[in-house]
């Protein structure tokens, strides 16, 4: 990752920074993962824009169209993910930062994939 | 026996997968303020979660709260709730009108004794009952009625709440609240004025969830919502605490987004999710937008001074009001709590119930 770190300047982001600072450790340390819910906070837009752009994008960008559409980054700090869940399915964006190695929503569940093995069989048979 | 419809057959049946229906729960976890690390759990309580009936009253309001709820544009997770509950009765919304309306609402407490949600939005008048009637019934004799068999009573909007605009000063019909009236029954105050659409639906989703009412605080609200203040979460904070205000709607300090409380804001005294649950589909909120909280989810909001007066300035004679009214209360609210706490202990047995201890 060469781009360079932006130095976010905004008071109410500032704290979340360390946040995500204390969570990343706690990751390379013990593999623990941390979700912090900015929706929960005080934020206005602009310091949710500047956080996002101190923490600019990585390598890995993910759409999910479950249930609505969802956006996946990972953020140029890897093990620090952004997850974003559209107004359509929320009456709000919902933003959160993941600090794990892979956000667990995108992993295919045991049901989905059961069906999707039946209709394989049906398309098959 | 046929099987009962649950969330997740309807979910599935809007062609939700698996995947999305934990996207709905890691959105209801937020929603009620649990930690992530619940997700699993609230997945499998809402997986079984079986429809529940609710019936709406709606007394002497403006409609705001309906409208609140109802104005989503889009599939959200409010309208997903919304679509799932079984709203038996609703006179606004129902197609029904009179005596069809009200068989509806007879027919409905009678299959769903003791387990139906009461919703009511509107103050009650007890003047003269020919004030607000619906179907020749007056207001007090309704939610009288409806409540016997609640399971338990959800009063949104600050009208049912605290007696809102109608109980304001000089209070022409003797307009009060739903917990004026009803006593033996589990109330959760949902005030605002409209509230906010996801403290609506997050009090439905915990009743779904953990098929109880959520924890309150001593007027009534839901902790998880109205927990905190407007200004404990107000993101111009760091301007009050360094004493920078704006003095005019126009002046530099207001340009540069510093504290409201000189503009009258009620923000300190006030107890809301405003701040973080935020409006129209989360773009802001009163104070975001440059104007101080007028403090609508706190009881008698129309009648404690100017709402563009400071909090620093109050007028004597509501001081002395608001005293008697605090000491008067508190006497007759220790009594009554005492004589109801065992009928309600009563509504609440009769309703299956899970903590979160449960869960965990
Ligand atoms: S604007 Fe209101 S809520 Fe925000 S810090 Fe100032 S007084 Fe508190």
């Amino acid at each position: 990752m060469n781009s360079a770190v932006k130095v976010c300047t905004h008071q109410n982001a500032i704290p979340i920074l360390h946040e995500i600072k204390h969570a990343l450790l706690k990751l390379a340390e013990n593999n623990q993962a941390t979700t912090i819910d900015l929706s929960s906070l005080p934020m206005t837009s602009q310091d949710t824009e500047q956080l996002l752009s101190t923490l600019g994008k990585g390598e890995v960008n993910v759409t999910l169209t479950s249930a609505g559409e969802s956006t996946f980054w990972e953020t140029q700090f890897p093990g620090v993910w952004v997850t974003q869940h559209q107004p359509h399915f929320s009456s709000k964006q919902l933003t959160y930062i993941e600090i794990c190695l892979f956000p667990s929503l995108l992993m295919a569940q045991q049901a989905d994939i059961t069906d999707g093995l039946n209709r394989l069989q049906e398309i098959m048979s | 026996m046929s099987k009962q419809y649950t969330l997740m057959d309807h979910l599935q049946g809007q062609g939700i997968t698996r995947r999305g229906f934990l996207k709905f729960c890691s959105i209801t976890a937020t929603m009620l303020a649990l930690p992530p690390s619940l997700i699993p759990q609230i997945a499998k309580a809402l997986e079984s979660a079986k429809r529940p009936s609710v019936i709406w009253l709606s007394f002497q309001e403006c409609t705001g709260c309906t409208e609140s709820i109802t104005r989503s544009h889009a599939p959200t997770i409010e309208s997903l709730i919304f679509d799932f509950i079984s709203l038996d009765y609703h006179h606004t919304l129902q197609a029904a009108s009179g005596h069809a309306a009200e068989a509806a609402r007879e027919q409905a407490m009678k299959d769903n004794e003791d387990q139906y949600i009461l919703v009511v939005d509107g103050s009650i008048p007890t003047g003269n009952p020919g004030f607000s009637t619906i179907a020749g019934i007056d207001n007090k004799q309704m939610l009288i009625d409806t409540a016997k068999h609640a399971a338990a009573i959800v009063a949104v909007g600050t009208c049912a709440t605290y007696g809102g605009l109608p109980h304001a000063d000089p209070n022409p019909t003797n307009a009060v609240a739903v917990s004026d009236i009803i006593k033996d029954k589990p109330i959760i105050n949902v005030p605002g004025c409209p509230p906010i659409p996801i403290v609506m639906t997050g009090v439905l989703a915990h009743f779904l969830t953990f098929g109880t009412i959520p924890d309150l605080d001593d007027l009534g609200r839901p902790k998880m919502f109205y927990g905190n203040s407007i200004h404990d979460r107000c993101y111009r904070r760091p301007f009050y605490e360094k004493g920078l205000f704006a003095e005019t709607f126009d002046d530099e300090g207001a340009k540069a987004g510093w504290c409201l409380f000189k503009l009258g804001c009620k923000g300190p005294t006030t107890y809301n999710a405003c701040a973080t649950a935020k409006w129209n589909e989360g773009t802001s909120f009163p104070i975001e937008a440059g104007a101080p909280c007028i403090g609508c989810s706190q009881p008698d909001f129309w009648d404690n001074g100017g709402f563009y007066n400071a909090l620093s300035q109050p007028t004597i004679s509501i001081g002395e009001t608001a005293a008697a009214a605090i000491a008067a209360g508190a006497v007759a609210s220790v009594a009554a709590s005492a004589i109801h706490k065992s009928a309600k202990a009563k509504a609440a047995k009769k309703h299956h119930t899970v903590t979160t201890d449960d869960m965990e």
